[in-house]
């Protein structure tokens, strides 16, 4: 019996465009601003599949069905693991890089946050693509460290209350449930 | 190295949103981006003065990333006589972008450039033949794809002439010579390598060729382009010739002044204070040392051969240290 072959991406979801809150924060940690709380792993899933389906139509919606979906998402990091057939993985890609913006808050108040998906990483198992999230996600906190001698730095990008965020970075074995 | 060879620049460009797409490039990975002038019409008499001028004021440019210029012209009208060679000088690299067939077999064939850059955000009005494509791969100039158009988000029509330009420019090239850039007016229209990588590959553009367009052709057209500009007729470029025998010389004109003697006795002078004797080279300290040992040795050996003399004093020494 062969199994049935997947390729997992890690995506980052930068924001080029967002105005600083804290001046002295570098341009780097900036652009790795968290993401919106309304943004969830199953608004970002019917994005991709709406994506999908206006660049690739039925075909691509139909040849991505299975198997398509979110692994993790998190909101503090910006960060995301997508599961994809690997026969059409490219696809599942290219739709990504087109993204322009993420959905608003509701429907007909707001315009979503303007962003630039971009693929970190692509791997056969699940569990390379969570190293090198930890890894990245380590590496950006070393940078904020380094570059901030203000310790308020790292607040005022996490956000101060959201002290989940930081720790969640932290742990070494980010928790996914991997049902596929 | 990732190769971002087509930033849009002007001067009356807002500089904190130029360094915010700069450092959006370094995050992204880019190593080397070029700001791009776009010029169409005339060449103005005096480029010099219109050239984008290194560093730009306000513009922080991060630690990892290389400024380039560019300059893309618009050519619409084959006939007219456009002295692109003023051009060269005062830019980096030297892009063409025809608007007509006409136009871009002159490009291929003749005009003196680096890089042609087709506008793909509107609809090619005519077919890319193989034939003039190869004409300018011979002369070793490439073909530019800028995606940024298409990307971000400005609707379908844009989409859709940027993936129909970009495959018909791979069919046509056969993968060959083409180059990846964003000519990205802000920040969002920007796309990690990896991701343009991606995106050639959906079009047809294999994996390796598509590395290779944002990052190995995209240099070989940033050298070229500089050998084309400080080397001789494009082949010969001295990187290091040596220091100059005048140096020498000039030297040598300061110890005589310094002497304040007539330059054959300052010579003889400088040679004598140096350690050697008739006119020959000056000894070197290992030498000198040699030669003193066996000198003594000499000495010693004279005196052995004088036997009660020589032994008597060397044997009250002795004893006296004793």
């Amino acid at each position: 019996m062969v199994r049935i072959k997947h390729r997992y991406l890690l995506i980052q979801i930068l924001y080029p465009s967002l105005q600083t809150r804290n001046p002295e924060a570098p341009d780097s940690v900036l652009f790795h601003a968290p993401t919106a709380p309304h943004i969830t792993s199953s608004t970002l899933i019917h994005l991709l599949r709406t994506q999908v389906s206006l660049l690739f139509g039925d075909y691509g919606s139909g040849v991505l069905a299975a198997g398509f979906s979110i692994k993790y998402f998190s909101n503090a990091t910006s960060t995301a693991i997508v599961r994809c057939p690997r026969a059409h993985y490219r696809l599942a890609w290219a739709a990504l890089t087109f993204v322009t913006e993420l959905p608003g808050a509701t429907k007909a108040l707001s315009e979503g946050e303007r962003c630039v998906f971009r693929v970190v990483r692509v791997s056969g198992t699940i569990k390379k693509v969570e190293e090198e999230a930890v890894r990245r996600a380590r590496r950006m906190i070393c940078a904020v460290q380094g570059n901030g001698e203000n310790t308020g730095t790292l607040q005022a990008v996490f956000g101060a209350e959201d002290e989940r965020g930081i720790e969640d970075i932290n742990a070494d074995d980010m928790e996914i449930s991997d049902e596929g | 190295m990732f190769y971002d060879l087509n930033l849009p620049y002007s001067n009356t460009a807002n500089p904190s949103e130029l360094s915010r797409s700069l450092s959006f490039s370094a995050e992204l990975g880019y190593n080397c981006i070029a700001l791009s002038r776009t010029l169409s019409g005339k060449v103005p008499t005096d480029v010099a003065a219109d050239a984008i001028s290194l560093p730009i004021a306000n513009v922080k440019v991060p630690a990892p990333v290389t400024l380039l210029t560019r300059i893309t012209f618009t050519i619409s009208d084959p006939t007219q006589n456009h002295r692109l060679s003023s051009l060269q000088p005062a830019y980096n690299i030297v892009a063409l972008r025809p608007t007509n067939e006409k136009a871009l077999s002159l490009c291929c064939q003749s005009l003196e450039c680096d890089l042609i850059s087709l506008d793909l955000s509107i609809r090619l009005p005519f077919i890319l033949k193989f034939k003039t494509m190869a004409a300018a791969l011979q002369r070793g100039v490439r073909f530019e794809i800028c995606y940024s158009s298409g990307v971000i988000g400005a609707g379908t029509e844009a989409r859709r002439n940027l993936i129909s330009g970009a495959t018909a420019l791979i069919r046509a090239t056969r993968g060959r010579g083409i180059i990846i850039s964003s000519e990205a007016k802000g920040a969002l229209g920007l796309r990690g390598p990896w991701d343009v990588v991606n995106l050639a590959a959906v079009w047809g553009l294999s994996q390796e060729r598509g590395k290779e367009a944002v990052c190995e052709e995209a240099r070989k057209v940033v050298q070229l382009a500089r050998l084309k500009r400080e080397s001789f007729r494009g082949v010969v470029h001295v990187i290091f010739g040596g220091d100059s025998p005048n140096q020498d010389k000039a030297q040598k004109e300061k110890s005589v002044v310094t002497n304040g003697l007539k330059r054959k006795a300052a010579d003889g002078e400088l040679d004598v204070s140096a350690g050697a004797k008739d006119g020959e080279k000056p000894l070197s300290k290992t030498q000198m040392k040699k030669r003193a040992r066996r000198a003594k040795q000499e000495a010693s050996t004279t005196k052995s051969s004088e036997p009660i003399n020589a032994e008597i004093p060397h044997e009250t020494q002795q004893s006296k240290k004793s």
